[in-house]
């Protein structure tokens, strides 16, 4: 066997519940492997510690998937934060997270002491994990890797909704879910969308934010088909 | 900790939900005057009651036991509601520490069913018979608990408490009693497996009919979410019955409103507490007649079995003093007896399917046509023991209306 | 958000289970004294699980064995421990609510052994300083309720995401006076026994390691958490209901594992017969 390409775990996309030994390392040599959320290594076997799928992203990062209402911060994860404090050096964000997230005065592109943003209590942000462990708190940043502000910083307007993580996920991935397909057939809305299960929502006219809005929250159960059945007749209703 | 903090709003969710309003739309899609959807499940036991309205949900139970009445009310029974904000409802309730929003519900849901204030000497809407619930004059009567429980704080706990409280207390079964023995003072509880327990008499059911206001108090939602409140200018509940009687009108502080839109409110709140009395009366009707249907369904196969001594739950034999119960209700050191209590065995056939029926048929006093055949039959039928039907907890609690 | 549904899932799970009860029953066709409700001893009664039925709780689970229902909320986990609790690890508060009345002496029992048996599964280093809560509501009792309300808790702990070394199983076995055991006694059960003992273990756990334990190999490894005893009873009698509830706990491992796998696909009630 090439002790660079260790053989994937048999529970690969399986479901695992908290105890299940998803790796021995007993029983390899040689290996690099990275776990990702969900896991812990437990002396010779690597241990699922919540209940969800099983994922392995080739060739050796494994992690559990799953879907909850809190967060935990993962670096370069895109969330929506909320404004709780104002410091000297820092803004103090809740990301739904274990303890509030640093937001740097200074972390926004061009920003110097003298331009430092103005945000009130209960400002909404969308901006980026860019530190995240367990001792400290995580640190947030409303530029990209490059500098540049990107779409990060304060959303205005809208209607913001929490959302479960795995919710969150859905909408962003690709292709586009069925349900921003068939919303965006017929309205046109700003969407914003963080991984820490919150969805901000804009459009010209409350009503399409509130269709929306409904829709996305009533789309977490729902099939591809189910979901695109319920847009058509939340939008019967709207016309 | 900033997680014991009531929830706020952002920036945006205030801005939207008002700017919303203006043209009466309500971020859950709801229009200004629609009540969130409603649900009225019953548990096991008579007497409990879980209600949602939307996202909300409280679960009522009500339990009673023997008291000596007040002094100055010797005829009548006594009634008190709890009501704790469980930290289960909401991260901002703290355990054992009720809050003014605690206090105000249960004070708005007690005033709706209270019979007599003796606090303030006032006659209230009288929904619950008390007189019904004398079983000695001064001596012995029923004293009615109801425990509200706010399970999930999705807003106007108010009107779902209410409507919990209403559930629970039309399920809710006492045991009858009788009264005999040389001084006529001397009071026999029957076992509900021997004679049907008794429900209460209830009046009628005042609904508690929640209102918020925005901007200077000229919108107005009804039922509105824990979001809708977080932003409100103030709130009003009016408790109405289906005969559009007011019970009661509770409206502290917050913006003011003019009296053209509270005599508004208070047409809309007729309609709406007529939609959900009918909506509790079918849930509870239902309810008895399915446990009624139990009853019947299981009689044959119980009465079969009837020589199962051995399981005896409790011991036949003379009559026992229930000590337990009653000489803490009542300290003047009367005997209340017990029936002889029945034989207590769980009949079923090994072949039926075991464990999905239900082992609390007792049937309802509305349903004697079909299970009253004979006292016999309904002895040999539940499990419940008089122990469960006679409640004898918080035996020392003799001021309990005080804590309501 | 998460909203349960209201219909059961009543599928190939409880046909298979009930398959095996009535093998298991002829196997036991000596114990001819099936018990009052018609189980025989080691029968459970219906579970059903529902996943987060309430909105604001970060997670919840409504859990029941029989007419033993409890309903046990998660919220956390958030930042700060109370005083007295170490920060260098998460703390985890218990609040237990009984259906009527003040919480008593054992109430307060309750929220201790609940307490306790949490820490023991939870990965208190993940989140230091952090205290998660966790409320219990008593919806139904009959009977075996500590076990039940472990088994809820532990759902609901799962369902908020809450890192956990392993799940915790529990069970109420139930000693007679001719020393025979019954497992997940109902309440009438209760009042006619000697003793009786109420057992948490781990639960069994699938490994993609190439070496398969056996059935027993793999139960013994799986040390008792907590137990909580009544009654005087023989040495004999407590291991014997160490046996009789560690293979019970086999089966409600299995269900939890069933009912934490739904959640992938929509938040249905799970019920079936272990």
């Amino acid at each position: 066997m090439d002790s660079r390409k260790p053989p994937p775990s048999a529970l690969v996309d399986n479901h695992v519940v908290p105890g299940d030994v998803v790796l021995d390392l007993a029983e390899m040599t040689n290996q690099t492997i990275k776990l990702g959320a969900g896991l812990r290594q437990d002396c010779d076997t690597i241990q699922a510690t919540s209940a969800g799928r099983l994922r392995l992203s080739k060739p050796n990062k494994y992690w559990v998937e799953s879907s909850q209402k809190r967060y935990v911060p993962s670096v370069e994860d895109a969330v929506l934060g909320v404004v709780v404090d104002t410091k000297p050096d820092n803004f103090l964000v809740d990301i739904k997270g274990p303890s509030l997230a640093f937001l740097p005065v200074l972390a926004f592109e061009g920003g110097t002491r003298r331009n430092i943003p103005k945000f009130e209590i209960g400002t909404l942000i969308y901006a980026r994990v860019v530190k995240a462990n367990s001792i400290m708190n995580p640190e947030l940043s409303c530029m990209d890797a490059t500098g540049k502000a990107a779409e990060f910083g304060q959303l205005k307007d809208g209607y913001m909704f929490d959302t479960s993580t795995g919710l969150s996920r859905m909408l962003l991935s690709s292709p586009t879910c069925p349900v921003l397909e068939a919303l965006g057939k017929k309205l046109s809305f700003e969407i914003a969308v963080g991984l820490n299960g919150r969805v901000w929502v804009n459009a010209p006219s409350p009503s399409n934010v509130i269709v929306v809005s409904n829709a996305i929250i009533k789309s977490e159960s729902l099939s591809g088909i189910g979901q695109r059945s319920m847009v058509e007749s939340l939008l019967e209703r709207l016309s | 900790m900033d997680h014991h903090q009531r929830w706020r709003p952002t920036v945006n969710e205030r801005e939207f939900i008002e700017r919303a309003l203006q043209s009466d739309l309500r971020v859950d899609g709801r229009r200004p005057f629609d009540f969130r959807r409603l649900k009225i499940l019953f548990g096991r036991e008579d007497g409990s009651a879980e209600v949602q309205l939307g996202d909300t949900r409280v679960m009522g139970y009500a339990t009673a036991q023997l008291v000596q009445p007040y002094k100055d009310r010797p005829n009548e029974g006594t009634l008190a509601i709890f009501t704790e904000f469980s930290p289960m409802a909401d991260p901002a309730f703290e355990p054992g520490r009720p809050g003014e929003s605690a206090i105000e519900l249960g004070r708005v849901v007690d005033r709706g069913l209270r019979w007599w204030s003796p606090e303030i000497a006032v006659w209230e809407s009288r929904a619950v018979d008390m007189e019904s619930l004398c079983v000695v004059a001064g001596k012995h009567v029923w004293s009615v608990r109801v425990d509200l429980h706010i399970l999930d704080n999705g807003g106007n706990l108010i009107d779902a408490a209410n409507i919990a409280a209403l559930a629970a207390l039309s399920t809710f079964r006492r045991p009858e009693c009788t009264v005999g023995g040389e001084d006529g003072q001397q009071v026999t509880v029957h076992d509900p497996e021997v004679r049907d327990p008794l429900p209460l008499t209830i009046h009628h059911l005042p609904i508690a009919v929640t209102f918020a206001y925005f901007g200077e108090g000229n919108i107005m939602v009804i039922d509105p979410t824990y979001k809708e409140e977080a932003v409100m200018g103030g709130r009003m509940t009016a408790t109405i019955n289906s005969n559009g009687d007011v019970c009661s009108i509770q409206k502290a502080g917050g913006e003011g409103v003019m009296s053209s839109v509270i005599m508004q409110c208070l047409r809309i709140a007729s309609v709406k507490a007529a939609d959900i009395t009918s909506k509790i009366k079918n849930e509870v009707n239902s309810y008895t007649s399915a446990k009624a249907l139990q009853k019947v369904k299981r009689l044959p196969a119980s009465a079969l079995k009837k020589d199962n001594a051995p399981d005896v739950a409790m011991k036949e034999g003379s009559d026992v003093a229930l000590e337990t119960q009653s000489t803490k209700a009542s300290s003047d050191g009367q005997q209340i007896n017990k029936e002889p209590p029945s034989v207590v065995k769980d009949n079923k056939q090994e072949d039926v399917e075991p464990m999905l029926t239900e082992c609390n048929p007792e049937a309802q006093s509305e349903s004697r046509l079909t299970a009253g055949e004979s006292d016999e039959k309904q002895e040999v039928i539940s499990p419940k023991s008089l122990k469960d039907a006679v409640k004898p907890k918080h035996k020392r609690k003799k001021k309990q209306h005080k804590n309501s | 958000m998460a909203k349960q549904g209201e219909e059961g899932f009543l599928g190939f799970l409880e046909l298979h289970d009930r398959r095996r009860r009535h093998a298991g029953s002829d196997r036991r066709r000596r114990m001819e004294d099936s018990r009052a409700d018609g189980r025989n001893p080691n029968q459970l009664r219906p579970f059903s699980c529902t996943r987060n039925p309430l909105d604001r709780a970060h997670g919840s689970a409504r859990w029941a064995q029989g007419d033993t229902i409890v309903l046990a909320a998660v919220y956390g986990p958030k930042p700060g421990t109370r005083k007295g609790e170490n920060p260098e690890k998460a703390s985890i508060e218990v609040v237990w609510k009984p259906m009527t009345g003040q919480i008593g002496k054992q109430e307060k029992e309750y929220e201790m052994t609940l307490k306790r048996t949490l820490q023991s599964i939870c990965l208190l280093t993940v989140h230091p300083n952090t205290t998660t809560s966790v409320i219990l509501q008593v919806v139904g009792n009959d009977g075996s309720l500590l076990p039940c309300a472990i088994n809820a808790c532990c759902a609901a702990l799962v369902f908020a995401g809450i890192p956990l070394k392993h799940l915790a199983v529990a069970i109420g076995c139930g000693v007679l006076e001719d020393g025979e055991v019954i497992l997940d006694t109902n309440k009438a059960e209760e009042q006619q026994l000697k003793s009786f003992a109420h057992l948490v273990f781990p639960n069994s756990r699938k490994s993609a390691s190439s070496k398969q334990p056996n059935q027993k190999e793999e139960d013994s490894e799986r040390g008792l958490i907590t137990s909580i005893t009544h009654g005087v009873m023989s040495e004999e009698d407590y291991f014997s209901c160490i046996e009789r509830g560690l293979a019970a706990s086999s089966r409600i491992s299995d269900f939890m594992r069933t009912t934490l796998q739904k959640q992938a696909a929509g938040d249905e009630e799970l019920k079936a017969v272990v």
